[in-house]
This record gives structure tokens, sequence and C-alpha cells, in this order.
């Protein structure tokens, strides 16, 4: 399973599309400057779906707890999609091939 | 959703602008390095469907235990958490199966709800108070703006012109004072110091022979607004011991 940042941001981006499931997100160009709260205007439970997606994709190679833990859902909906991606990078654990 | 793994605690939200997300992220994540943590949207709330009624205890409570035989823990003790709504929900959970109750947490529970929630929803008389409302208080709370608001003004005039809701609440009493005082499961009450339903708090403290009540400095979405206090108490009650999550590199 690849694990490159490229790889993560284009597993997010259509989970993003999935999960807003709207006619405009489909078009919306997402890239790492993306925010989740001022250009997606993203919904709390639109977002605990897309990281309980993401968990459920890596299993457990994502380590959560080190990624959410804590961080109250305002602080996640603040992020942009480039934080996300650097967060969900941070929490892969390398595995041997 | 199921997070983790350990004895089980089942987390249930508020009602109107509560969902998963209530407990998600600050509080399960967290929890979820030593516990199973089940989370779920209770019904017309966030991803759940929208059924016409059925918004009484009974129902939600029946939910409740649909959802913990969905994880296959109908048959043990588990924890619960509720805020608000959730909260009386896990009461009346406790109340009618008290062995399947291992510890209670009720945060803020409003009880009796006809007193304490009835108001707010016969407040919102029509759709166009409603929505009046959710542009005065809810998004400006929440600084929702936008697609967001929308979804909260379609959700919520659904859910309060659509359905039993309002109706279920008018007739939500306080829990039998004899089933109270005959609650053994150790149970820990949580409310906003300037909460309206701290005066709930001190009478479950009264009656409940298992229970302790401590105030945080706050009102009444504790959640959202005194985490890191909440999650200390939750933690402290439920035996959980605090976990640094290992730190990750800034974003840069």
């Amino acid at each position: 399973m690849s694990t490159t940042p490229e790889a993560i941001l284009a597993l997010l981006t259509e989970r993003i599309r999935s999960t807003v499931n709207e006619d405009w997100i489909q078009d919306f160009e997402i890239g790492l400057e993306t925010r989740f709260n001022d250009d997606l205007e993203l919904e709390s439970i639109e977002f605990v779906k897309i990281a309980d997606a993401i968990q459920a994709h890596y299993g457990n190679q994502l380590g959560i707890i080190a990624w959410l833990s804590g961080k109250s859902i305002h602080e996640l909906i603040g992020l942009s999609v480039g934080d996300l991606v650097d967060y969900i990078h941070g929490a892969l654990q390398p595995q041997a091939a | 959703m199921s997070l983790g793994q350990g004895a089980p605690v089942l987390m249930l939200h508020g009602l109107a602008n509560g969902n998963m997300a209530t407990w998600f992220s600050g509080y399960a994540s967290p929890l979820s390095a030593q516990r199973q943590v089940l989370l779920y949207d209770q019904r017309g709330h966030g991803g759940s469907t929208l059924p016409k009624r059925g918004f009484d205890l009974d129902s939600q409570a029946d939910d409740l235990v649909a959802v913990l035989d969905h994880y296959g823990l109908g048959q043990r003790p588990v924890d619960v958490v509720g805020h608000s709504m959730g909260a009386l929900v896990a009461l009346h959970h406790a109340l009618r199966t008290p062995s399947k109750v291992r510890r209670l947490v009720l945060v803020d529970a409003p009880m009796p709800a006809r007193e304490f929630v009835a108001p707010s929803l016969l407040g919102a008389g029509s759709p166009e108070v409603l929505s009046d409302y959710i542009d005065s208080h809810l998004a400006a709370v929440a600084g929702l703006g936008g697609r967001r608001k929308e979804r909260l003004r379609q959700r919520l005039t659904a859910l309060f012109f659509e359905t039993s809701l309002v109706q279920d609440v008018l007739r939500m009493d306080a829990e039998p004072e004899a089933a109270l005082q005959a609650l053994q499961v150790p149970t820990l009450l949580v409310y906003g110091r300037h909460s309206p339903c701290v005066a709930a708090g001190r009478q479950l403290a009264r009656l409940l022979p298992n229970a302790q009540l401590v105030l945080l400095d706050c009102g009444h979405y504790i959640p959202e607004e005194a985490p890191a206090a909440l999650r200390t108490q939750l933690e402290r009650f439920l035996e959980v011991p605090q976990v640094v999550a290992p730190q990750l590199a800034e974003a840069a």
C-alpha cells in the first residue's frame, strides 16, 4: 500500500468527494492548500466519516491515536488538506515489505 | 463506529447539533488507546436516517441496545457516557437493564426534558423562528457559515417540524424516584456550573445512591466548552490513565 504524500492526497481527495457527495465537489479542485473549513465548509460529521474511512483504509498501519487524539473537531476542521496529509504521513508506521 | 480495543465504552451525543463528532477526536480517539469506544449517530442526527417518530426514551434506548448487539456486546456490562439527551437515553437504558451497565457518566443530563429541553424546542415555534435562532445562536456559536449553516437549517427544520421529536420531548418526565434510588450502577454526574440544567444534576445526586456530582466551570455544552476538564473526569472515573499522543512533526 502506497504511503507517499501523493498517494495520501489522492486517497484523501477521493474520500472528500465521496463523503460530501454533492455535484459541486466533483469538479472542485482539491489540493494541499484547500481548507476544510473555509474552502469546503465541511460539516464535523463529514470530517469524522473521512477520518474513519482513512483509518479503515490503512488499518493497523495508521495509529489513529497519533494523528487525532485530543484535538477538538474544530481544530481538525481548521486544518488544510496538506496539514492532514502531513499528519497522516507522520502517523503511518512503516511496515516491512 | 468502533475504535480501539479493550473494555467497551459507548458514548452518546446530545440533541439537534450533536452527532458522532461530539466525542470523536477529543474523547473517543484518546480513550481508544486502551478501550473499545463505540459511537453512533442517534436517530435523526448526523448520517443516520430521519424517522418520523421514535424520539422517546424507550425507542432511543432500544436503538442503543441494537448498536451494542451489532457489536456483539449486548450481553455484557459496558460503560455508557452520554451528553444531554444522550445522557437521558443512557440513564433510561441503565434503569431498564442495570446489569448491562458497568458505569454511567451523565454529562448535563436535562431531566426532566419536558422542563429543560421542551421550552427551547417550543421556542422554535415555526421554521422561520428556528431559522432566526440558527442564525443568531447556533451558527454564531459554532462559527458556521454558508453550506454548513444551510445543512444545519435543513436538518433541524426536518427534525423539529417533520417528526414527533417535539411531542416526544414534551412527554419526557423525570425518571421515577424509586427507580433512581434503587440504581446501584456507579454514576458520575458532570454538570456545567452555568448550565440551566444544574438543578437536575443536584436532584440526581440526591437520589442516585452511588453517584458523584462534579461541577465544571462552563454551561450546558460541556464537551465543547470544557474539553480538557471533561476528559480528565472521564479518564479518572473510567480508570483510563492519560495517554500522551506521540509527538508528530509539525506540518511544514
